[in-house]
């Protein structure tokens, strides 16, 4: 249910054209794509993540009218990364049932942080000093970023990425505004404990 | 607090680098995935043409219009109020005119007749 506060009379009639639909989501698909990349951890499952979301909207809502698709979108966006994470989730579980006599990869030992570089980029050795210290800020707010339990993560992107504000993303997220003041607070101190570790501070 | 409202502002602003620098194969995808979810919308775009004009008329009468909803809701039913009793009326100086004459004796022919 979209609050109420986000309509604003007279702009219910304004029904999203295929141009509109376009442009939105143009602007959105790069945005989705990383927080679907932050939350799976995996290009191509973020890829169809945005695809899934994509057709999603323009088949069931993409007549709606066009300010109410960022919200709409979102949402579509965080349930199907939810419907995802539970699949992977339960897919994961057959297969650690089914391999219980092979011996595992120690999954837990995973570190984010311990792979800061970003070996894709072959750009790097040619970059000034400048431009690279801000691709290695942004990997490290990326790394930690996936690190953030998924909520919390959620909560931060939509609020501070996406500059919702806490009844939009309280209907995005289907929790109380307080549930997300207490998911921003957290994800705030956590990325700047996370950050300090490694000797950022930010201004 | 300032300092704060900086530091999201900051990572935003990197976030929004980070997304400029995507790669060509992935925006590439993004670009299909786009393709096909207009395409979507184009082909249920004709179906919907009535569930808009639903849309349109259910969005006239939402919550800020209730009064609006309601008031319409009372024509009408006036309007059909009156006009069953009219209706009613009519039929009976209908027959009051056929009894009146009977009593005269001056029905039409066509009344034997039928």
């Amino acid at each position: 249910m979209l609050p109420s506060s986000y309509h604003s009379l007279g702009e219910h009639f304004k029904l999203a054209s295929h141009d509109e639909l376009s442009k939105f989501l143009a602007a959105a698909e790069r945005r989705a794509y990383k927080q679907a990349l932050f939350a799976m951890r995996d290009e191509t499952v973020a890829l169809d993540i945005v695809q899934d979301s994509m057709l999603k909207l323009a088949e069931k809502y993409g007549s709606k009218p066009e300010n109410e698709l960022p919200m709409l979108f979102q949402r579509i966006l965080q349930n199907t990364i939810r419907d995802h994470c539970r699949r992977q989730k339960v897919r994961s579980k057959w297969v650690s049932l089914m391999s219980s006599l092979v011996p595992q990869h120690e999954e837990a030992d995973y570190e984010p942080l311990d792979s800061l570089q970003d070996e894709d980029n072959n750009s790097q050795g040619l970059a000034p000093d400048a431009s690279f210290e801000q691709s290695q800020l942004i990997a490290l707010i990326e790394e930690a970023l996936i690190i953030l339990p998924a909520r919390q993560r959620e909560a931060f992107l939509l609020r501070y990425w996406e500059d919702m504000d806490t009844t939009e993303t309280a209907a995005i997220m289907g929790c109380t505004e307080g549930s997300v003041k207490t998911h921003c607070s957290r994800a705030t101190h956590s990325l700047a404990a996370i950050l300090r570790k490694k000797g950022v501070h930010l201004p | 607090m300032k300092e704060e409202e900086l530091s999201h502002e900051n990572i935003k602003q990197l976030l929004n680098r980070s997304v400029a620098q995507l790669e060509r194969p992935t925006l590439t995808r993004l670009h299909h995935a786009r393709e096909q979810a207009l395409a979507r919308y184009d082909a249920c775009c004709g179906e919907s043409v009535s569930a808009r004009a639903g849309h349109v008329i259910w969005h006239a009468f939402d919550a800020r219009h209730k009064s609006r909803w309601w008031a319409t809701t009372l024509l009408v039913a006036t309007i059909l109020f009156s006009a069953t009793v009219y209706w009613n009326q009519n039929a009976k100086s209908d027959t009051a005119d056929v009894d009146i004459a009977i009593l005269t004796g001056e029905l039409p022919i066509h009344f034997y007749v039928d």
